[in-house]
């Protein structure tokens, strides 16, 4: 097994350097000249992807609703950050027009009473709304590795609204990575440059309801206006290679008429693991909903406080740009509602271009290679037998034995 | 778990049958035989009902006691790495110190002590403890085994021993089968109805399981009795051995007979560790609950207990082992390929296994006594369980690991790897077969014909008549 396991983490070498790699780099504030100034008015963590043909740009802000946004542009494209006054007028612009932007957003967090233990957000008896603005975000960890990854953790344990005690630490992971390859932590989720891997942890969470389950909404952004309703689509795979016991994979997917492809994505296993350090049957599982608009002016106050004011303005409501939301709850039947770990974490990808597939990994196809071979030679053995049988029965029949 | 051929050396000299009329309270009547063939099921049904109880409350060992997969196949790998020698050590002790009625209730009681010390692990939530439960019981279910193979030679040889180990054979997987349906709707009913910890819960619903280890010490009691009446009034007289199971006799060992080894090793390991990981795969995958989880996983044993001597008699008519062996093995290969790679409803798959997997049973063991002379008959067959055990134990652990790294579809591909490579051996036994005297895949009516040229013996003429049709796992 470990020269199987060395056998293929050659393999991933060789396959991973053989892929077009990004050059990251990572500040927080870019462009800030009075860092006291800034960080009162932005929490901005820039990292940029260079590559051959382009460049891929990730703003993960937390000033507000945490989002991240994947901007493309061309090579030589800088980011330009205006730290004005107050926190609304701050403004985000690059040197060069962007090729594409996609970008998804924590826009708020549902605890529900889950009384007949249906696992599924409408089925809930009460219902409590936690925004995620109104949390106060701070940075953990900002953890580079030179040219492999860019590591940002951001926690709160402070929330801040009068009628609505909540204590407990919400968390948000995210990783980029400059190679494709799987993520560190179960699911394992296969990552490429231009992919962006959130993980929300929700820990001690105090909760309202004696059944109570979690569920978040998240927006999001793409700069195709397809005028075609963006799609989510639940692909199953076979494997369940690196997730452990995890069949299916959900991927929603912006695309245009005739399954036209391009945007962005987001995708994720449908399973939440209840410790941080955990294995594959110490989980449980998601649910999925459907897409809806997210382009009325009711929701315009929710835009705003996500960096793609920032970035377009009022541009942002004047549908040039597909807005959309969806809900996703963690929990299954019968597995204790949250109280009973008090600890979850989800993990997605947000990415532009086309999404990471299942491709066949080294130790899966010297398998398959050999399994081949070997079945090959048997039937070579068996014509063989097959061959000797029928001339022993024509010997017989001409000899009479 | 393996049952064991019936040990060469315990022959009956002198079974002396009372032709005149009997009652049923004559140990040659037929009640008294079907008594004690009823006792013989009884006393194999403990173990077998035990050895699964992992596999049945998978997730909930998981869960409760917060093992890794890895660990969890420990459960049942240090209940095999013993038996990699306790296959011969038992029989000989039986053959030698204790004498079969006392060898079977002693190993009765190894097994009820080792499912006791089993739950007091649970109890104390103690893995270590529980891996000494597994040890105990495994050393006395193995031993158990032969034992019960013994009783079955020194009652029925002669008469109807095929039919009773076909009858041993269903009543063992019936054992596992039962578990496997009973063992969660337990568990959840004492979690339910007692408030302890779920650790302790899984520690009671052991020591319930453990009445049936009780259950099969009384048959063997009660047998021991009927045994022993029976000794006096037939005025039975045991042999004593004179064939010496040396085990320098291995070197002196055809190659197909390791061929034949080998493929025992590889079909058996991508069994018997596919049904211990088989609970959690249904749920996962095919989105199965934790009872339908537990019914399909014990699919393979009821086609088994149903199956097992039907199947029996068509080898019996057919001979042709070798075509029988390969076909087993292609559709277990085409079953599991079905799991790997589809979502079709696995009922089908499951289905082709348990029925491959009973033909095999039926098919390849007997190969052995083909194979090997009759005076090394024990010798072979305890190699071929050992290296069987060894195997298991490795794969156990292997897949164990492989769950944990990389998943079920992994296991699934290493499983398909395992058969592919016993079906090139069985190609390869199959040609070389053809290529000489062709014994292994003859038809009943050529093997009987070339019988009747070979000078007959004397001695034991139908010893390996009677082994030919033995039913193997």
């Amino acid at each position: 097994m470990i020269v199987f396991k060395s056998v293929l983490f050659v393999a991933m070498i060789f396959i991973t350097s053989s892929m077009a790699d990004r050059k990251l780099h990572a500040e927080l504030n870019p462009g800030c000249f009075e860092p006291d100034h800034c960080t009162s008015v932005s929490k901005l963590l820039y990292i940029r992807a260079d590559g051959d043909n382009d460049t891929v740009h990730y703003l993960f802000d937390f000033t507000q609703k945490p989002s991240l946004v994947i901007v493309t542009t061309a090579n030589n494209a800088n980011i330009l950050v205006k730290y004005n006054e107050t926190q609304s007028n701050v403004t985000i612009k690059f040197t060069k027009a962007p090729f594409y932007t996609f970008a998804s957003v924590f826009n708020k967090m549902y605890e529900f009473d889950d009384v007949n233990d249906t696992a599924l957000l409408n089925n809930g008896k009460h219902y409590l709304t936690i925004d995620f603005k109104k949390y106060d975000w701070n940075m953990n960890l900002f953890k580079i590795n030179i040219n492999e990854s860019v590591e940002v953790n951001i926690s709160s344990n402070l929330y801040r609204a009068p009628s609505i005690t909540k204590t407990g630490t919400v968390s948000i992971t995210l990783k980029v990575y400059g190679k494709k390859d799987k993520g560190s932590k179960l699911p394992h989720l296969v990552h490429t440059p231009e992919s962006g891997e959130l993980t929300l942890t929700l820990d001690q969470l105090s909760t309202k309801f004696s059944s109570s389950r979690f569920a978040v909404e998240l927006l999001t952004l793409s700069s195709f206006p397809f005028n075609k309703s963006e799609k989510l689509v639940a692909e199953q795979f076979s494997d369940d290679k690196s997730s452990s016991g995890t069949f299916v994979t959900y991927l929603m997917d912006t695309k245009g008429e005739e399954d036209e492809e391009g945007g962005g994505y987001l995708s994720w296993r449908p399973v939440v693991y209840k410790a941080a350090n955990t294995h594959a049957l110490n989980s449980s599982s998601t649910a999925q909903y459907t897409i809806q608009d997210y382009n009325s002016q009711d929701n315009e106050i929710d835009w705003i406080s996500t960096p793609l004011y920032k970035l377009y303005g009022n541009e942002l409501f004047k549908n040039s740009y597909l807005l959309k939301a969806t809900n996703v709850s963690f929990g299954e039947p019968a597995d204790g509602y949250y109280a009973k770990s008090n600890y979850l974490y989800w993990t997605f990808l947000v990415g532009v271009g086309a999404p990471p597939s299942s491709s066949l990994g080294f130790l899966e196809m010297s398998i398959i290679a050999s399994l081949l071979l070997m079945l090959t030679i048997t039937m070579i053995l068996l014509f063989c037998i097959f061959m000797r049988w029928m001339s022993s029965k024509r010997n017989s029949i001409i000899y009479g034995q | 778990m393996d049952e064991n051929q019936p040990s060469s050396s315990t022959d009956i000299i002198n079974n002396q049958e009372v032709d005149s009329e009997v009652t049923w309270k004559h140990p040659s009547h037929l009640f008294q035989r079907l008594l004690a063939l009823f006792l013989m099921c009884l006393i194999g049904f403990g173990s077998y009902f035990c050895f699964d109880n992992p596999g049945a409350l998978q997730d909930d060992f998981i869960q409760d006691m917060n093992l890794t997969t890895s660990q969890f196949v420990y459960l049942y790998s240090w209940y095999s790495w013993p038996n990699v020698i306790m296959c011969f050590i038992g029989g000989f002790l039986i053959d030698s110190v204790f004498g079969i009625r006392l060898g079977t209730v002693i190993y009765a009681l190894l097994v009820v002590l080792g499912q006791i010390v089993f739950a007091a692990g649970a109890y104390l939530n103690t893995l270590w403890v529980m891996l000494l439960g597994r040890l105990i019981f495994g050393i006395g279910g193995e031993s158990l085994a032969v034992a019960q193979n013994n009783y079955a030679v020194l009652w029925f040889k002669g008469k109807e021993l095929n039919m009773v180990f076909g009858f041993q054979l269903s009543f063992a997987r019936v054992g596992s089968t039962v578990n496997f349906i009973v063992m969660e709707p337990l568990y959840r009913y004492v979690k339910q109805h007692i408030n302890i910890p779920n650790y302790q819960s899984l520690s009671i619903v052991l020591l319930v399981a453990s009445l049936t280890c009780v259950l099969s010490m009384l048959s063997a009691l009660l047998l021991a009795w009927q045994d022993k009446r029976a000794e006096r009034i037939l005025h039975r007289k045991l042999s004593v051995s004179t064939e010496v199971v040396k085990i320098t006799d291995v070197k002196h060992f055809p190659n197909i007979f390791w061929l034949v080894t080998f493929i025992i090793v590889c079909y058996y390991t991508s069994i018997f560790p596919f049904i211990a990981l088989g609970k959690v795969f249904f749920e996962k995958k095919y989105n199965f609950s934790p009872d339908a989880a537990n019914f399909i996983n014990g699919v393979i044993y009821i086609i088994s207990a149903i199956c097992a001597p039907a199947l029996g008699l068509v080898i019996d008519k057919t001979g042709r082992n070798l075509f029988w062996v390969f076909l087993s093995i292609l559709g277990t290969l085409g079953s599991h390929m079905f799991l790997a790679f589809s979502f079709v409803n696995p009922y089908f798959a499951m289905l082709t296994m348990g029925l491959s997997y009973s033909m095999l049973a039926s098919a390849l063991w007997p190969l052995i006594a083909l194979i090997i002379p009759e005076h090394q008959m024990g010798t072979a067959y305890g190699i071929a369980q050992s290296v069987e055990n060894l195997g298991l134990a490795v794969v156990a652990l292997l897949t164990g690991i492989i769950v944990d790294a990389d998943g079920y579809y992994m296991v699934e591909l290493f499983f398909c790897f395992l058969l592919t490579v016993a079906l090139l051996l069985t190609a390869i036994l199959w040609t070389w077969d053809s290529m000489t005297n062709g014994i292994l895949n003859m038809s009943i009516k050529q093997r009987i014909q070339l019988e009747s040229n070979k000078i007959p013996r004397p001695e034991k003429q139908n010893l390996l008549h009677d082994n030919d049709t033995l039913n193997e796992d």
